[in-house]
């Protein structure tokens, strides 16, 4: 038996090394976007916030180099609206299904359909985006195919179990009650669903969508197969697209100077949106549950 | 009546789209399976296919799953001493070797339109065939020779005049596909214009001679009559075409072999353990930090600030996209710390990223130990840290576990973060600081280095499999837990 004196130590040394484990998670944090920041701010020396966010001349190893990010934006706008887009009504009415409706084999078989779709890893996405979606996109809609178009049905496909899985438990904690009275009052199953699931589960639902959103803006791998990665202002869905995750992945690889530090006031951008929606999603699921 | 018919209308449609989900999985899953299974990678052939060379000799092989064939351009250059390996001819890394029988070289040297003397000089060994032959070896002789296979040769090859694949305007016919050759012999395209070509009428001639004199000419001859017409020296093109290889992708050798010439050759063995190596030490980093963070959260964190701050820097955490954690451990590991593009490097990224799923998890299952469990330890005189060594870590276990695997498949097939922090060399990791390639980065180097999308795919279902075995032994662990 070890002595109490012992003991009381390697419990206090104990508590010390869980607390600082767990605090390596805020310090991750703090490092990422000291980091990020320390390597980004130092490109509005050269060039003007103005110019980096509102030009979209992107041409980083001219003689006299622009760094400026627009197209990046709108493509990782035009992509990330479409895949919303894409995904709402499919997602919705699987929330809906599983939330209401689902019983027996269909019900665990879409569940279980839904938990391997995302585990799928995303550059398997972007494979099958190559091989199916962009001839798809070409092939109806004409253009070369690797279009923001066909980057927008991958993420669509890739953020649908998140959005789903958020959805679907707002629909379900809305009260049997309210539905319950609804459909005594003589409503059908739609106008239930319509007129009192909907609406009171609105908030999950939105902040289902934000966080796919968030999802949707930060993926990378699969966009950058399909997207088409041209550096121009897209002019239509079927042009070919460069969105903000894909100018980081492609311009790092030969970046110096203040074309790297631009890359890293890209990764500040997206980060700053990506930080936002999370503060949006707990804004409302904290504004709900007062509710 | 009529909201009755919207009502059945939107319920149906709410199924409808509901199986669509299904269908998509059922889609990318069965896509992925059936390329990465067959191979339906076009080939640009040099020779017609289905049309073999009539030889005085048998050509046996010792090895090779899937070789039948060989273009008579190759086999030239086989005799010529000019082929080392069989890699850029089945994708197998093996040192290729000739054997003749030597009453089997005058007519092979004829068929081959070179001299024996430089069959002899190209290091073929004639003489009488070994019993037991090294794999790789090709054997040309008089019978068949049991127990090996035998290759056919083809030999035909369609010849235009030179005119026919010039640059025209924008477009140049470079080669036919399967179509467009069956068009062109049956007539149906009359003029090369119709497969991007110049505007001169398709002629077929038989006879090799005239058709340098007839702008729009092709024929189908025997490479041999093609080579001996070109060192007479007529003005030939040779056109090739588009053949589909057919076959087996996804094979034994392919998952055990060496990666060649970055995936172009060769297999995925190497690339198969540097996976598991990093994930295994991505779990040794990832799995002890976030187990100690979930049991300070729920053990001893009072509700508060610092919880508070914990908890939504994890979320915070969860939310952040990888490619930021990428650069992030491009500027910390790679570059500050002086590790390079290394299996450390990437290995730390990942973990990271995976820190707050393991948390989590471990958060739900620590909750769910009996309370009256840990009171009844702590009655006995055990202390804080002793209660959860013994009595709940181990009755959270389940659950812990269940959470580690679902991490895992999370960092098998992550690639953003890695691309600029692990490195891409295909050789089996030596060291924490030695450059790794793991078969998320395979797939992903392979398809935008266009080394071969067949073998992309082949690749691309072995992550499949490894991450929906990982994901259903989660599920299973998850059930079980349940039960008990």
């Amino acid at each position: 038996m070890k002595s109490i004196r012992t003991r009381q130590r390697i419990e206090q040394g104990g508590r010390v090394i869980l607390l600082l484990c767990a605090l390596l998670s805020i310090a991750t944090v703090c490092l990422i976007t000291l980091f990020i920041f320390q390597q980004g701010v130092p490109t509005f020396k050269s060039v003007p916030l103005k110019e980096f966010l509102f030009s979209s001349d992107w041409s980083p190893s001219a003689s006299n180099p622009h760094y400026g990010i627009l197209s990046f934006v709108v493509a990782s706008f035009w992509v990330t609206f479409l895949s919303l887009l894409f995904t709402t009504p499919i997602a919705l009415s699987c929330a809906i299904y599983l939330a209401l409706f689902a019983k027996g084999r269909a019900a665990s078989l879409l569940r279980t359909s839904l938990e391997l779709l995302a585990g799928i890893p995303s550059i398997i996405f972007g494979l099958f985006g190559i091989a199916v979606v962009v001839p798809f996109v070409r092939n109806v809609f004409g253009g070369n195919g690797y279009s923001l178009l066909s980057a927008s049905i991958i993420l669509a496909i890739m953020i649908l179990p998140t959005v789903i899985n958020v959805s679907e438990v707002s629909i379900y904690a809305v009260s049997n009650e309210l539905r319950d009275a609804s459909v005594a009052l003589g409503a059908t199953q739609w106008q239930t669903i319509s007129r009192v699931v909907l609406p009171s589960s609105r908030s999950g639902i939105v902040a289902s969508l934000v966080l796919g959103l968030g999802r949707a803006i930060g993926e990378t791998t699969a966009v950058l197969l399909v997207g088409g990665n041209a550096p121009l202002f897209p002019t239509s869905v079927l042009d070919m697209g460069r969105t903000l995750t894909m100018n980081i992945v492609t311009d790092m690889s030969y970046a110096e100077g203040v074309h790297m530090s631009a890359l890293f006031a890209t990764a500040m951008l997206l980060f700053i949106v990506i930080l936002s929606l999370n503060f949006v999603v707990v804004a409302i699921t904290k504004r709900s549950r007062i509710k | 009546m009529n909201r009755i018919r919207v009502n059945a209308t939107a319920l149906f449609l709410i199924r409808f789209l509901s199986f669509i989900a299904i269908a998509l999985l059922c889609l990318i899953l069965g896509y992925i399976t059936y390329r990465g299974l067959y191979k339906s990678e076009k080939i640009e052939s040099e020779t017609l296919g289905g049309l073999f060379m009539e030889q005085d000799y048998f050509i046996n092989t010792s090895s090779h799953e899937g070789l039948r064939t060989l273009s008579y351009f190759t086999l030239q250059k086989m005799a010529l001493g000019k082929v080392s390996s069989w890699r850029s001819i089945t994708s197998v890394d093996e040192p290729f070797s000739l054997y003749i029988e030597p009453a089997m070289v005058e007519p092979f040297a004829r068929s081959m339109g070179i001299e024996k003397e430089l069959i002899l000089a190209g290091g073929a060994r004639i003489g009488k065939i070994p019993k037991v032959l090294v794999p790789g070896a090709l054997v040309i002789s008089a019978n068949p020779i049991s127990g090996m296979k035998t290759v056919q040769v083809e030999d035909q090859v369609l010849v235009t005049n030179p005119k026919v694949m010039e640059l025209y305007g924008n477009n140049r016919v470079t080669s036919l596909s399967k179509s467009q050759l069956e068009g062109v012999l049956s007539g149906d395209v009359s003029s090369w214009d119709q497969v991007g070509g110049p505007n001169l009428p398709t002629t077929r001639n038989k006879n090799i001679g005239q058709l340098s004199l007839n702008e729009g000419s092709y024929g189908i001859f025997s490479a041999k009559e093609y080579l001996d017409a070109k060192k007479k020296g007529s003005a030939l093109s040779l056109l090739p075409t588009e053949k589909e290889e057919r076959g087996a992708n996804l094979t034994g050798s392919y998952l055990v072999a060496k990666t060649v010439e970055s995936g172009k050759y060769g297999g995925i063995g190497t690339i198969i353990l540097n996976t598991l190596v990093m994930v295994l030490l991505t779990l040794l980093v990832a799995g002890p930090l976030g187990i100690s963070a979930a049991v300070y959260l729920e053990e001893y964190a009072r509700k508060g600030k610092i919880k508070d701050s914990i908890s939504s820097a994890i979320d915070i955490l969860s939310g952040i996209p990888s490619i930021i954690f990428g650069l992030f451990g491009l500027l910390v590991f790679v570059q500050l710390c002086g590790w390079s593009f290394s299996l450390i490097s990437g290995t730390l990224t990942v973990s990271l990223m995976i820190l707050p799923t393991v948390i989590r998890t471990s958060q739900e299952a620590i909750k769910t130990v009996n309370p009256t469990l840990k009171e009844a330890s702590l009655a006995l005189g055990a202390t804080k840290l002793e209660t959860i060594w013994h009595i709940v870590l181990p009755s959270s276990k389940r659950g812990i576990v269940t959470g580690l695997i679902l991490a895992i498949g999370r960092s098998i097939g992550e690639t953003a973060a890695l691309i600029y922090t692990i490195g891409s060399s295909t050789d089996l990791v030596h060291g924490l600081t030695s450059s790794c390639r793991v078969l998320s980065m395979h797939i992903y180097l392979t398809i935008t280095e266009g080394q071969s999308s067949d073998k992309a795919f082949a690749s691309a279902l072995v992550l499949v499999v490894m991450v929906l075995l990982i994901n259903t032994l989660a599920k299973i662990l998850m059930k079980g837990g349940r039960k008990s």
